[in-house]
């Protein structure tokens, strides 16, 4: 059985690693990256089941990084959970019509973000099966 | 050619680093193969030129294996790298940074290379240059290895940070006042039960019972039991640890015996006060004694996922003992000065009263009243909750405009005269005026004002009708008039319970409102007539936290 894939995409290393391990310890392959387009070569490449991305982050932003995403045949698909930083709102509009799966802000508890990711996993294979 | 086993133990970088090097070394003429700690091959990388003989790699791999020193002596300078096979062609090296993920590669070169007689000296250099590139490697994999490692643990610990952060976070934001100090108490210790995985955490307050102080359970998680006994000799023991200037009460038999004598079921446990804000005066003179600052306890026993509580979980336990502590004193604070508050409104307005024998405590029972009433209304949904405290201090301010009335004409025995009457009329503005002085009041100032107006408008001050009336107002009518007509009066005797509810049926739609009056005809009012008769001050209680010494006019006063 293949593990699922996950993407994590932050401009601070320790997310990355803390986000990384906290997936990898429980059945993920993970993959990283540390800026928006970093990750678009990556979700090309891999296609993976799931992507975790910081919001705030130079050059391309999250939200920049999810319109690429959803503009791309290959991954328009793929689910997002986006991290904010506390107070820093998405608009209801802009959640919706990028069709981002959660909104966690940080700091947030890797518990609950994984709890996040295997919800999304599960909605995502129910979807698929109907 | 690349045959590759299932493989659990290499992360997928390493494969990769040892995937490069082994194409590497294939591209120099020589086989490379790794092996796993038990002798299984986990890759093997063919020239196709010569065919390596598994089993006998797998052989020099596990001797290589048996000859590594023990972890923890190894030096690090130490050449891993070994020559073996008949013409010292093949090369080993063991790989990994800890004993779970030793492997070994192995370098098979070309025997029939190896032995060529004719180039004798350019097969052995060779071969050197095999074992140099070997070595080099091997430090390099290792290295980073050890450093991943080290990445991971850090991370895994710092995953237990954010969780605390988190935590912390959600305590400090939930720390309102309304919020019922049951809830807030028992949010903490989920929550913390959450992160902390232990067996059971219980917080206890102290509360003074006859003039006595008892430690109560506040709230709990998990397995816990606390019972009175048992909660004194943790206050004691953890008294003890503070005087010794110890943070909290920590003990275990894991690395050293129990200081203290515990039941059976306690493998280790943590104790840590809360305290009132008046510890900072008492830690000037180090004397930790804080016998009067701590307000109760937090207590966990039995760690689950680690042997013992560690100096992090400390800390921690004592962060969330903190912000518990705070929200436990403000909630009394707050409750003492609604309380002082409450009761000096009662003072003023009974003194008021008092002017005139028959009206003494009036205002008190009209509050009363009125609150019965509210009551009653929000119970069918006529009136929302938050309204209720408003109608009480509408009730007992009502007629604090007769300050302004000469006491003669407030206790005069026959009929008034049209200018004694004019006076007594202006009670509720003058109340109401008296009251929009004060900003907090203001909300009040309509229900007082109104509080003599009619629904037919043959009230007054301003004879205004039914819609126009506030609800308050209503309220407080209808409870006016009732203790009016109960109580004796300088006119007239008291009437009975049963003819007072008779003139209010009469009065409905003109004097009173009539969903106010069917709320009030429809209850029990020989219970409200009981409750009256029998005196009911304390019955206006808000919340379950109990005083703790009247710290509010302190509070006040500083």
């Amino acid at each position: 059985m293949t593990k699922p894939k996950v993407l994590v995409v932050d401009d601070e290393i320790h997310i990355i690693h803390v986000v990384g391990i906290k997936l990898k310890n429980n059945g993920f392959e993970v993959f990283t990256a540390e800026n928006g387009q970093q990750a678009f070569e990556i979700a090309c490449q891999e296609k993976p089941d799931v992507i975790v991305t910081d919001l705030q982050m130079p050059l391309v932003t999250g939200l920049e990084l999810v319109e690429k995403i959803r503009n791309n045949a290959e991954t328009e698909n793929i689910p997002v959970i986006m991290l904010t930083a506390r107070g820093f709102e998405i608009e209801k509009g802009q959640e919706e019509r990028l069709r981002i799966s959660r909104c966690l802000s940080k700091p947030f508890s890797p518990k609950e973000l994984l709890k996040s990711v295997e919800d999304v996993m599960l909605q995502k294979a129910s979807a698929e099966r109907d | 050619m690349i045959h590759q086993t299932k493989n659990a133990e290499l992360t997928s970088e390493q494969l990769r680093e040892l995937d490069k090097f082994g194409q590497k070394i294939n591209g120099l003429g020589a086989n490379f193969a790794v092996f796993d700690r038990t002798g299984r091959l986990i890759q093997l990388w063919e020239t196709g030129n010569h065919k390596s003989c598994l089993e006998e790699l797998a052989g020099y791999a596990l001797d290589a294996l048996k000859k590594e020193p023990d972890r923890d002596s190894r030096i690090q300078d130490l050449p891993r790298v070994t020559r073996c096979g008949e013409k010292s062609h093949i090369i080993t090296s063991v790989v990994g940074s800890n004993s779970n993920r030793d492997a070994v590669v192995v370098i098979d070169c070309n025997p029939e290379e190896s032995g060529n007689l004719d180039a004798p000296h350019k097969a052995g250099l060779l071969n050197t240059m095999f074992a140099e590139m070997l070595e080099l490697f091997t430090c390099s994999f290792i290295m980073e290895s050890k450093v991943n490692d080290q990445i991971e643990r850090v991370t895994t610990e710092l995953t237990m940070v954010y969780e605390e952060l988190v935590l912390l976070h959600k305590l400090s934001t939930n720390m309102h006042l309304t919020e019922a100090d049951g809830n807030f108490l028992q949010m903490a210790c989920d929550s913390l039960t959450d992160i902390v995985s232990v067996e059971g955490i219980a917080i206890l307050l102290e509360k003074k019972i006859d003039g006595q102080k008892h430690l109560n359970l506040a709230a709990g998680s998990g397995l816990i039991d606390i019972d009175e006994h048992t909660a004194a000799v943790l206050h004691d023991r953890l008294l003890e640890e503070l005087h010794l200037r110890n943070e909290a009460l920590l003990d275990s038999d894991v690395d050293t015996p129990f200081k203290y004598d515990w039941p059976d079921n306690i493998r280790n446990i943590i104790v840590v006060p809360l305290y009132s804000k008046d510890k900072e005066k008492n830690n000037n003179k180090k004397t930790s004694c804080g016998n009067s600052n701590i307000i109760g306890l937090l207590v966990a026993i039995n760690r689950l996922d680690k042997p013992d509580f560690d100096s992090t979980d400390a800390k921690l336990f004592t962060s969330v003992a903190a912000g518990c502590a705070v929200f436990v004193e403000n909630g009394r604070l707050f409750k003492d000065l609604k309380d002082l508050f409450i009761g000096s409104l009662r003072a003023l307005t009974n003194s008021i009263d008092a002017k005139d024998q028959y009206t003494r405590g009036h205002s008190e029972r009209v509050a009363f009243i009125s609150k019965w009433i509210a009551d009653k209304l929000v119970e069918k949904g006529l009136l929302a909750e938050t309204e209720v405290t408003k109608v009480y201090l509408t009730g007992l301010l009502h007629d604090i405009g007769k300050m302004g009335i000469e006491e003669a004409v407030l206790r005069k025995n026959g009929k008034l005269t049209e200018e004694e009457r004019c006076c007594i009329t202006t009670h509720p503005s003058v109340g109401a005026s008296i009251l929009s002085e004060i900003k907090q009041m203001r909300e009040i100032v309509p229900g007082v004002l109104c509080h003599h107006e009619r629904e037919d408008g043959k009230g007054y001050p301003n004879g205004i009708k039914s819609e126009q009336i506030p609800m308050v107002s209503k309220i407080i009518a209808l409870a006016d008039s009732f203790d009016a007509m109960t109580s004796k009066r300088t006119y007239r005797d008291a009437l009975s319970v049963k003819q007072a509810i008779r003139e209010i049926e009469r009065g409905l739609g003109t004097q009173f409102d009539e969903t106010v009056g069917k709320a009030f005809l429809e209850s029990d009012i020989y219970k409200l007539w009981d409750i009256i008769q029998k005196g009911f001050s304390g019955v206006y209680e808000d919340s379950a936290l109990s005083e703790f010494g009247t710290l509010a006019v302190g509070a006040l006063i500083r």
